[in-house]
């Protein structure tokens, strides 16, 4: 069964994507910091705005829920990222599963990143039918965003990250904002301190 | 750190894009579709007429479902399953729209084909075709269950193929189309009395009928004949007065009025034959523009509820379209909103 929908707000992600663009490039001018870890997980507390009239609902919906990420470090910029989120509301259930790549930039105890991600979405509709306790559809994800570190301590940081979340699920595509915050441990280290 | 600064606003005001994504003004359709033996449920936008499935859609009923109405309150949903000989009773989820059938199914006379339900919801009539009878229930407000009225089933003449109830709930029209007539009964608690006199005579092939909003007149589709029969209501007897007959496109199927304007649905010609009606007199005269095409030979026509848009439902072409109203002139434009039902959909009906 196929629908006729409007297109999406393609102006709207591209005001967004310029923003970060702009804002990566504001901050290009720091020096770049020698040290960082090999590992870095990161769990926190996380906040989507999900596109549920894709789905038949009148309203956009408000969904909490927790962000984790596993990243390696590749050199002290490029890193390779695993992201996984769960967020649930009223009747609803979003799972993300995503990898990709980030670049950040490193001074002193602060850490400016940007990332995009691809992988798999998988969401719930928990009404209940005749026939069924709810729905689900698995469709493909991706992701593109970024955020601040701050250390906390030598082994601890606190963050805090948004993205632009696009899933295509339940035969519609979803455009969604995810923001997130919480704490990250360091494991390990890479480069070197410079010469003062 | 004036970077870091920079960097949190330009992220920040990035996010105000985005964030600022609220919500549109919208109802609820439901589409008969009696090959998928289901229910199809859309929400649409008041503005533009967008269509979005609602998760889960269709939703199974019983045999070959055929009618459907929506209840006054936006909680259930009622449909004749024509082969079971049964109507089925929906919940409608608050939240998305979805439905859930709520069993066990309610027994009527044989091939129930069509329903029209009283303006506060209090009485549903069910039109048995074969066994030529109206089944009449009262409605639970809370539950939506259906009980049977006493002397309910009430008989017509045979073959009776539509019908159709005043606003004020007093009266009701049904069309017999080898008849060639329309048998007026007054209503009371449900009850059904004829209405005493002969049945007005209308053309051949009489396949649909409708009373307007005013519950002035009553008009019925002669399907052979091509034609529209207007009739005066008696406001006091509900007995009817022929006052003329208009020539529309071919095989007229299905009726509809707005303001003083009447939508009448043309099968063999797939197109729309629009009138402006003389509340006196009755006299139709067609629009400028009129017939206006339609996405494929249109079976039937529902009005939504903002009065903005006339959707067509087509089985030939298995989709139901939009096209909006010019409420001064109604006219008809073409949108590009449609909705593809895979299957051919039989009826349709909207939330207010």
């Amino acid at each position: 069964m196929t629908i006729a929908r409007v297109g999406l707000p393609y102006k709207k992600v591209a005001v967004f994507s310029f923003l970060v663009f702009s804002a990566v490039i504001a901050v290009s001018s720091l020096s770049v910091g020698q040290v960082a870890p090999r590992w870095e997980f990161y769990g926190g507390y996380s906040y989507l705005r999900f596109d549920s009239p894709t789905l038949g609902y009148v309203n956009w919906s408000n969904l909490n829920g927790f962000n984790g990420e596993v990243t390696f470090n590749i050199t002290t910029r490029f890193a390779v990222v695993a992201d996984g989120s769960g967020h649930y509301g009223n009747q609803l259930t979003v799972y993300n599963y995503m990898l990709g790549p980030q670049y950040a930039l490193r001074r002193d105890k602060s850490k400016f990143f940007v990332h995009g991600f691809f992988g798999k979405a998988q969401n719930t509709v928990n009404i209940a039918t005749s026939i069924s306790n709810g729905f689900e559809s698995v469709g493909r994800a991706f992701a593109a965003g970024g955020g601040y570190d701050r250390d906390l301590t030598p082994r601890f940081t606190f963050r805090v990250q948004a993205d632009y979340l696009n899933t295509s699920t339940f035969g519609a595509t979803q455009n969604d904002i995810r923001v997130s915050t919480g704490v990250v441990f360091h494991v390990g280290h890479i480069g070197r301190r410079p010469k003062l | 750190m004036p970077s870091n600064r920079i960097f949190l606003v330009l992220i920040v005001l990035g996010l105000a894009t985005l964030v600022g994504c609220g919500s549109s003004a919208t109802h609820t359709a439901y589409v008969t579709l009696p090959n998928s033996n289901a229910v199809a449920a859309y929400r649409i936008n008041n503005t533009s007429a967008q269509f979005t499935a609602i998760v889960g859609s269709p939703y199974p009923s019983g045999n070959s479902p055929s009618s459907v109405v929506v209840h006054p309150s936006n909680r259930f949903v009622y449909v004749t399953n024509q082969l079971d000989n049964t109507i089925s009773l929906f919940a409608i989820d608050g939240t998305i729209g979805s439905l859930k059938e709520v069993l066990p199914r309610t027994r009527t006379g044989l091939t129930p084909g069509s329903l029209v339900m009283d303006t506060p919801g209090s009485f549903l009539f069910a039109l048995n075709q074969v066994s030529s009878s109206i089944s009449t229930y009262s409605i639970n407000s809370t539950s939506g269950a259906l009980t049977g009225v006493a002397g309910s089933p009430f008989a017509t003449a045979t073959d009776p193929v539509a019908l159709a109830l005043a606003p004020s709930g007093k009266f009701l029209y049904v069309v017999n189309a080898n008849l060639a007539s329309v048998f007026a009964y007054t209503v009371s608690a449900g009850v059904l009395q004829p209405v005493a006199g002969i049945p007005v005579q209308v053309g051949n092939g009489a396949l649909a009928i409708t009373v307007d909003p005013a519950g002035n007149l009553v008009y019925v589709a002669n399907s052979t004949d091509n034609t529209v029969s207007v009739l005066a209501i008696n406001s006091s007897t509900g007995a009817l007065t022929l006052l003329g007959t208009f020539a529309v496109g071919t095989r007229p199927i299905s009726l509809v009025v707005l303001g003083q304007f009447l939508y009448v649905a043309n099968l063999g010609t797939a197109n729309i034959s629009v009138f402006s009606v003389a509340p006196t007199t009755g006299v139709l005269t067609q629009v400028t523009g009129s017939p206006f095409g339609t996405t494929g030979a249109p079976l039937f026509e529902v009005i939504d509820p903002n009065h903005l848009f006339l959707y067509t439902g087509s089985q030939s072409g298995m989709n139901i379209s939009a096209q909006s109203i010019t409420i001064s002139t109604g006219v008809l434009t073409t949108t590009s909103e449609s909705a593809s039902t895979g299957v051919a959909p039989s009826s349709m009906a909207v939330t207010k």
